[in-house]
């Protein structure tokens, strides 16, 4: 290769600066299977879109799938609650996208997607630039913290870095995970988002069980505060409820029906209309959740909402017939969990591989399957299918196991580990 | 024709004389052939009087680390063999994500009459690890949960003395995944993943729970 034909490639020729974002103006080359292969772009390499790429190229190999992520490798949101108190290594979570690509023989390209132009069905990134025939964005969440009224950006600079969500995988949970080996006393604040909508209904339950699991083993003086929106865990109530009183007695403050109205991260106070101001020495601050930037900039989310605008039961955007939205950005009242999201992510590949082939597919809705440790080996789970009926979804069937137990702790494990050698070809 | 595969061909021909293979009613594809012998624990051959009702069997078939379920169901059953065609054997690799029984703990496994699993009945083979729920009496298809595929099944013959034997795969195999997936515990439990591959020439069969220390039900 070439200096001209290096630089085209990586797409690092001078950068192009518009409206104070710079693009790689330069095309992306990658090879094709052949010249008439359709390119589809997968956007973001999550529990979703991973999925979706490898079961793209697998239903048909002579399809080029390009998968695009702004990280370099994999980190595991599921199971990291219990890495930040040291039950498991980091190297169950973190995977390399690049043993994925080439087990499964597609492209992985390392970028920041900044902009798409549907019309022309450009994909504009940091590195370049890239022509798609579909595409699939499976780009996750962002934080929605002006629901809570963290609008000034001092605050938000606060809310964001010292006390990080971690409810996006990364420099977040790393952070999060030294406070908590750090912490020596006081009330280490958790909240949880109100509603159904946020990423991983039983994660802050897990995790504030967990930390207070940690500072009783390691007899800190101090408790987490545990500050809900909802009168109950929405789900597996018992066996965090069973956890709390068994477990972690005394180290974990309950505080329900609290209708929080604003974090004041400055002074260190959650504000809520049941009890007035919580204050805290330390904390999580999980705020609602909306779609990724991406979804909003390329006009996928109807005014006023917060997830992307797609048809139910195709995916694609509503109005665009070669664009699909996949994983927690959907807007199906599905639970925005990985085990959700890959399921519905091989129904997502076979849709896009008939729509490739001019054909339908029968739909198939997907299946939560979701885990929440309570200690550093005992574990509950709730199980969730699905039914779509008269325009609406429902739960098909709803299963639970309540009782903390080293069998389903031991499952929580297998069930994790079985997806990284699904997605990422982690063996 | 090689001369492997013309050896394969001639071996099943045999059986066909010899006796009855378990074929399924829906003809499907058969992705291994191969005829070896069952053996008891003591090397005597596995005969189908061994056979217990509801009890689930394992032996390996066709490589030295592929295991298959062996169980009678107590009743007829696709492709089922015995007197009561109740005897039905199928590759215990989940075909949603290869899990596979090991010596520590199995997550896939039968569920009894009088169990219960996630589809409120017995006689099903279920995997705890996603929860998928196969039919055993129904060729090892998908009743709920996320795979995609049935259990390949393993198609069993016996000789007139009734010694079992396993002839063939059927369905959907999911060998090359699970040799993919599992090769750094494959590895360790046979050495190499060269000797997980190896073909079987004749396998014992035990009695899952035997092998396994805990059988893990959800
Ligand atoms: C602490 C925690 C515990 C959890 N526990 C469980 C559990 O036990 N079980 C379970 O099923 N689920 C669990 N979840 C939920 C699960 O992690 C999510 O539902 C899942 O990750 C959603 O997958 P996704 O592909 O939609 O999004 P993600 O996995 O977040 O992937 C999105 C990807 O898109 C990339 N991206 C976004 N924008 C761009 C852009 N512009 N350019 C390039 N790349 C971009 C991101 O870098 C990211 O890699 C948990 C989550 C958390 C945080
Ligand atoms: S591996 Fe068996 S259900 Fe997933």
């Amino acid at each position: 290769m070439d200096r001209r034909s290096f630089l085209k490639f990586a797409g690092i020729s001078a950068g192009l600066f518009i409206g104070g974002v710079s693009f790689g103006k330069g095309s992306i080359n990658l090879p094709k299977p052949s010249p008439k292969s359709p390119r589809v772009i997968v956007i973001g390499a999550g529990w979703s879109g991973l999925t979706v790429a490898k079961y793209i190229k697998k239903g048909n190999p002579s399809v080029d799938v390009v998968l695009i992520d702004k990280r370099a490798h994999f980190f595991s949101c599921p199971v990291s609650n219990l890495w930040l108190v040291d039950i498991v290594p980091l190297e169950m979570l973190v995977h390399s996208y690049l043993k994925a690509a080439d087990t499964y023989g597609y492209h992985f390209l390392q970028a920041t997607v900044i902009d798409i132009d549907r019309n022309k069905r450009k994909v504009y990134t940091d590195k370049g630039v890239i022509d798609y025939d579909f595409l699939v964005l499976a780009p996750g969440i962002d934080y929605d913290y002006g629901r809570w009224n963290i609008k000034d950006p001092k605050e938000l600079e606060i809310a964001r870095t010292k006390y990080p969500p971690a409810f996006i995988p990364g420099s977040e949970h790393i952070y999060l995970k030294k406070k908590i080996h750090n912490f020596e006393g006081g009330e280490f604040v958790i909240t949880v988002p109100p509603g159904l909508d946020y990423r991983c209904i039983p994660g802050p339950y897990e995790r504030a069980t967990l930390i207070a699991w940690f500072f009783k083993k390691n007899k800190v003086k101090g408790k987490v505060i545990l500050v809900d929106p909802h009168s109950d865990p929405p789900v597996k109530a018992k066996g965090f409820h069973y956890a709390w009183e068994k477990i972690v007695n005394g180290y974990i403050d309950y505080y329900p029906n609290a209708d929080i109205k604003y974090v004041d991260v400055i002074n260190r106070k959650v504000r809520t209309e049941a009890y007035g101001d919580i204050d805290f020495t330390d904390g999580n601050i999980y705020p609602p959740c909306r779609v990724a930037d991406i979804v909003y900039k390329i006009g996928g989310v109807k005014k006023g909402e917060r997830w992307a605008n797609i048809d139910p039961l195709r995916y694609n955007l509503i109005g665009d017939e070669r664009v699909f939205v996949s994983g927690d950005a959907r807007n199906q009242p599905f639970s925005k969990s990985g085990n959700t999201a890959a399921t519905e992510a091989k129904y997502i590949a076979r849709r896009v591989l008939a729509s490739i082939a001019g054909r339908d597919i029968p739909y198939k809705p997907p299946i939560t399957l979701c885990y929440s440790a309570v200690d550093e080996n005992k574990a509950v789970w709730v199980r969730l299918t699905y039914k779509y009926e008269k325009g609406q979804f429902s739960f098909a069937r709803v299963r639970t196991d309540e009782n903390p137990s080293q069998k389903n702790f031991k499952a929580y494990m297998a069930w994790a580990k079985a997806y990284y050698k699904d997605m990422l070809a982690a063996d | 024709m090689n001369r492997r595969d013309f050896l394969k061909t001639c071996g099943l021909m045999g059986l066909l004389i010899e006796g009855k293979i378990a074929f399924s009613h829906s003809p499907s594809e058969i992705s291994f052939k191969g005829r070896v012998p069952l053996k008891r624990e003591d090397g005597r051959p596995f005969n189908i009087k061994d056979v217990k009702r509801y009890e689930p069997y394992i032996f390996f078939y066709p490589y030295t680390s592929t295991p298959c379920i062996l169980v009678d169901v107590g009743k007829k059953a696709e492709g089922g063999i015995g007197k009561g065609n109740s005897i039905v054997s199928f590759s215990l690799i989940c075909s949603h994500q290869w899990a596979f029984p090991t010596p520590s703990e199995t997550f896939i496994t039968y569920y009894g009459p009088d169990e219960t699993s996630l589809v409120d009945r017995g006689n099903v083979i279920q995997c705890c690890v996603h929860m998928s729920v196969f039919d055993p009496l129904k060729g090892g298809e998908v009743i709920d949960g996320p795979a995609d595929y049935p259990l390949a099944r393993i198609l069993l013959d016996t000789d007139r003395e009734g010694n079992l034997y396993a002839v063939g795969v059927e369905g959907k195999d999911q060998f090359s995944e699970f040799f993919q997936a599992n090769r750094s515990t494959l590895k360790r439990l046979y050495g190499s993943l060269q000797k997980a591959k190896e073909i079987v020439k004749e396998s014992r069969v035990m009695r899952l729970k035997y092998y396994t220390k805990e059988e893990i039900k959800c």
